[in-house]
């Protein structure tokens, strides 16, 4: 934290008035953290709490006794070691195939110049402004007219890329300066190759970004998991949590831990991940 | 180089998107002499454990059914059913919906089998006139009956007793004494007396209507405008906007939560609640609802239809499962676990039903239930667009007798009264 | 710049060539999973389409005309549209303070990242589900601290005209935190060298900032905010599990009102003509954002 890490015009800049000022941002933003986190902190708690302990005493936080029962609940009842593998499995395939694709799609909308390149561009932008609840019942005639009902392909390759992953990354390609892909161009380099050894190093904060994205969005659906699987074996983790709210009871502390179980691979993987987000003033710019 | 490996991410993507690594599609469920049945069933929640203890007994007594049980939430089972049926996929057994009149949809575009072997003397059938009228007449389209009652639940009035002996109130017999304990009971500032929801719940204002000899249709054309229908609403309005008997705009969730927080004296509700108010510690009890101006008791009727797709390729063992899941011996024991009534006529004197004083209160309405808006094909816009909206109006703006005569025109609009 | 062109003029087919491999297995994924459902609910529609039937009747623009006459269509496009102005200024502007303020590295702004973007990785489904609970008058924590100071808690789902306030103020904490880590992403590419030439220049922070900085990461506020844009018109989740349109329908969104037709009427064709409009609404949105921020790389 000490300012001698900042660069020269920086630190000029770190006057008295400044100083109050970066102190009273730094304030709001930890009262901002903190209501950010509450519901988080509420949901954690709760899951160690009895139905009767939530509903008799909603204004104690701290749980009277730290109840694991709704954690062995959930444990017991649902095959969460299978659960968690069809997560890990239909996230991580997705992920990985979709910024692969994405990544090869947006390479072209951004840095190729062929016929026909905007109308794809808006045809992929276009396909984000219809609510994906529209496409459920014909989307679920499609996978099961390919036979791909209760497997592993029905659930990752209609998810395989992503108009949004396509979308991101153009924007991140087309920010970056043409000088050094052009420059491998008249090397006599293939496009595959700029692709692969220029333009995917440079974008590595938007890939993560995006992988993190894709990680997250089909680790949390539940929608998707639900109409492509009925049984059992191929059920996610969300789409298993399901089966604990009825039509008129939800136990709420089962709910929450079970909302705990599904964030922490989450949010232990994004801690991680953020390596590849900031990597700190020294290293940017044009190597 | 880069052109191979171009073509070898093509050549993978083109592998897997023509699927070729594909697993097997289901096989049609017959292996040698045991069928398999898939059954899609929406029973997640508290009730869950009592439906699968069930199924297994069911598999463990049947050498040559067995039933592949898949729990889904209703509104995914709403979504696919249709199609899955329709391609001749899905499910063989499957319960479409909690709403009772989904079953004319299924029933009139051909989906779910019209249940011919299910009723009859033989052993594996259910005999005539054992199931309730109610039930059969909703379940029927001309004549034939197209779903078997997976459950059969009716409502009570929930109380709590601390919070009674607290006050020194008696348990209510007729509406006036409810509403005249309700309002004692409330303090103004978050402690109900009588929680009532209006939306996303089993339905509670009907069971209010109908006490007071009011309905929502009579003899096909509404009955929303009529005295009866409006001065009820009109009373219990009332008392929840001045004397804040109930919040306002509640869902069934939401006022079932209060009753399990103490935070009021009484609600109407079925079965399913009694679990999760033990779990939450309150001293409760049931009692009928009670009696209104009509001088009759009646409360709601809720069951959950069974169908046995159109497409299925063993109509006869699906029939016969139904025909299990209805018999004395398999009623007498989802009663016990569940608390529900028995879909049967003939069992008010069971022992098991008799044995359990919970369970023998809710069997002991049934007599007196009715259902809410059984064979309406338009259930959902009637509940949605002009009832709920009615009441919802009454309770937020006060003004019960205008919103229910713009109700009332726009239902007999529907109707073609 | 010359030596650029004469490359580009030089391999026109080969980036053709390029061009078209690349996008193909996006392009027939994308084709067969997502144009043709989309395809087909356009061609629902047209018919009159009950979710049951087998056989369908077409009718044209029966459905359209019927969205404009019906109140609730319109009902349900006020409130989405007050839904979006509430927040995707918000949402941009707050984000970016944040990214601005979180984006280098001290032990602290990690800590702070997570924090912001831990909304963004929970399961809204669920997270909404706490919110109600937290934000209820009657059994929420919130309410039983307030009664216990003697304050009659206000009932944010319940009263028809705040209702919605809880909505945007739900849709903001789940969303400030993808914005700004886009925009951290964004702000790390911005070379260093351009910010000492503009100190050198004699650029304070806000010039740095106007001059510098927001042009760089341009294309990514372009899309951070479409993207806002778009989402906000397609609300659902929190709408769905807070308030179910309710009350009154004075939350009820496009598509929550879509999705009811849908699926809790039934009436298929209704609804996807419900999914157009909103399609067009989206589209006529994005496409004067795109002029704004002149979507053409225009180095």
């Amino acid at each position: 934290m000490s300012t001698s890490t900042l660069p020269l015009y920086l630190r000029a800049e770190r006057s008295p008035s400044r100083r109050i000022l970066s102190a009273v941002g730094t304030f709001v933003i930890v009262l901002a953290a903190l209501y950010v986190i509450f519901p988080f902190v509420w949901m954690l708690l709760t899951s160690f709490r009895t139905q009767e302990e939530i509903f008799s005493a909603p204004g104690n936080l701290i749980p009277a006794t730290f109840n694991v029962a709704n954690y062995l609940k959930i444990w017991t009842e649902l095959p969460f070691a299978r659960l968690f593998l069809n997560s890990v499995v239909f996230a991580g395939g997705v992920t990985i195939l979709s910024v692969f694709f994405d990544s090869l799609a947006a390479y072209a909308l951004a840095r190729l110049d062929f016929p026909g390149k905007t109308i794809a561009f808006f045809i992929v932008l276009a396909t984000l402004m219809v609510p994906y609840q529209i496409t459920l019942v014909p989307l679920f005639q499609t996978v099961f007219d390919l036979h791909w009902l209760d497997t592993y392909q029905g659930l990752i390759v209609p998810r395989a890329t992503s108009a949004f992953g396509i979308f991101l990354l153009r924007q991140f390609f087309m920010s970056v300066p043409r000088d050094l892909d052009a420059a491998a161009r008249i090397d006599g380099a293939s496009e595959f190759r700029i692709y692969w050894s220029v333009m995917l190093p440079l974008a590595r904060p938007a890939l993560a970004t995006l992988a993190v994205f894709h990680f997250m969005n089909n680790w949390n659906d539940f929608l998707w998991p639900l109409v492509v699987t009925s049984s059992d074996t191929m059920r996610t983790i969300p789409a298993g949590l399901t089966l604990f709210s009825g039509q008129y009871v939800i136990d709420h502390g089962v709910l929450m831990a079970g909302a705990t179980i599904s964030l922490l691979p989450l949010a232990i993987a994004f801690f991680f991940a953020q390596r590849y987000f900031v990597q700190g003033i020294a290293t940017t710019g044009i190597k | 180089m880069h052109a191979k490996k171009l073509l070898a991410a093509v050549a993978v993507t083109a592998t897997v998107a023509l699927g070729i690594a594909g697993c097997a599609p289901s096989g049609d469920g017959s292996d040698g002499d045991v069928v398999t049945l898939t059954y899609w069933s929406g029973f997640t929640g508290g009730d869950r454990q009592a439906y699968e203890d069930l199924i297994q007994k069911f598999n463990d007594e049947h050498e040559n059914i067995q039933i592949d049980y898949q729990l889904q939430p209703w509104d995914s089972i709403a979504q696919k059913l249709p199609t899955a049926i329709a391609a001749g996929s899905g499910p063989d057994l499957a319960t479409p919906d909690y709403n009772v009149a989904t079953i004319q949809q299924y029933a009139s575009n051909g989906l779910a089998l019209p249940l011919d072997d299910l009723i009859g003397d033989g052993d594996t059938q259910v005999g005539e006139g054992i199931l309730p009228e109610t039930v059969t007449d909703s379940f029927s389209l001309d004549g034939k009956l197209y779903a078997a009652p997976a459950n059969y639940a009716t409502l009570l009035l929930y109380y709590n007793k601390d919070l009674l002996d607290a006050a020194g109130v008696e348990v209510p017999t007729t509406m006036e004494e409810l509403q005249a304990a309700a309002v004692t009971l409330s303090d103004g500032n978050g402690q109900y007396g009588f929680a009532i929801p209006d939306n996303a719940t089993i339905p509670n204002w009907p069971v209010l209507i109908w006490a007071d000899g009011g309905d929502l249709i009579q003899d096909g054309c509404s009955a929303l405008g009529s005295d009866a229908t409006v001065g009820t609403v009109e009373t219990w309005a009332g008392l929840i906007r001045d004397d804040k008997i109930s919040p306002i705009g509640a869902t069934g969730q939401e006022a079932q939560d209060l009753f399990a927080a103490g935070k009021t004296a009484f609600q109407i509700n079925g079965p399913w609640a009694a679990g999760a108010f033990t779990e939450a510690g309150i001293n409760f009890d049931v009692a009928p609802v009670p009696v209104g101006a009509s001088g009759s008791p009646v409360t709601l009727a809720s069951t959950v239809p069974t169908i046995v797709s159109a497409t299925t390729k063993h109509p006869k063992e699906a029939q016969e499962f139904l025909a299990w899941w209805l018999s004395k011996e398999t009623q007498a024991q989802l009663s016990t676990a569940a608390a529900y009534a028995p879909s049967r006529t003939d069992m008010a004197d069971d022992p098991a039903i008799t044995s359990n004083p919970t369970v023998a209160a809710f069997a002991a309405e049934v007599p007196n239930a009715r259902l809410y808006l059984p064979t309406e094909m338009d259930f959902s816009k009637i509940d949605v667009d002009i009832f709920t909206p009615a009441i919802q109006s009454a309770t937020q703006n006060g003004n019960a007798a205008e919103a229910l005569a713009a109700a009332d025109g726009q239902l007999n609009e529907l109707l073609g009264c | 710049m010359t030596t650029i062109t004469a490359a580009r003029r030089a391999r026109p087919r080969t980036q053709l060539r390029a061009g078209l491999l690349f996008l193909l297995p996006s392009a027939v994924l994308i084709g067969v999973f997502v144009i043709y459902p989309i395809a087909n609910s356009l061609w629902m529609s047209l018919h009159d389409w009950t979710f049951f039937q087998t056989t369908h009747e077409f009718v044209g623009p029966a459905n359209y005309l019927e969205l404009l006459g019906d109140p609730r269509f319109w009902n349900a496009l006020g409130n989405t549209a007050v839904f979006t102005l509430a927040t995707v200024p918000a949402q941009i502007i707050l984000g970016l303070l944040l990214a601005v303020r979180l984006s280098r590295a001290r032990w602290w702004t990690s800590l702070m990242r997570s924090v912001f973007f831990f909304p963004v990785i929970s399961s809204f489904a669920t997270m909404a589900i706490v919110w109600k609970f937290v934000l209820s008058a009657d059994v929420g924590p919130t309410a039983a601290w307030l009664r216990g100071a003697g304050i009659q808690p206000i009932d944010w789902l319940h009263t028809p005209n705040l209702a919605l306030g809880a909505i945007i103020m739900v849709g903001l904490w789940k969303n400030i935190g993808f914005t700004m880590v886009i925009l951290i992403a964004a702000l790390q590419d911005v070379p260093e060298s351009l910010n000492e030439a503009a100190v050198l220049d004699g650029a304070g922070p806000w010039g740095r900032f106007r001059n510098v900085t927001l042009p760089s990461i341009r294309q990514a506020l372009l899309f951070a905010s479409i993207i806002a844009v778009i989402a906000s018109l397609q609300v659902f989740d929190q709408v769905y599990v807070m308030t179910g349109g309710g009350p009154l329908f004075r939350t009820e969104t496009l598509v929550t009102y879509m999705y009811e037709q849908g699926f809790g009427q039934y009436r298929s064709g209704y609804a996807a003509a419900i999914a157009w409009a909103l399609f067009l609404l989206i589209a006529i949105v994005s496409a004067f954002q795109l002029r704004i921020f002149r979507y053409r790389d225009v180095d």
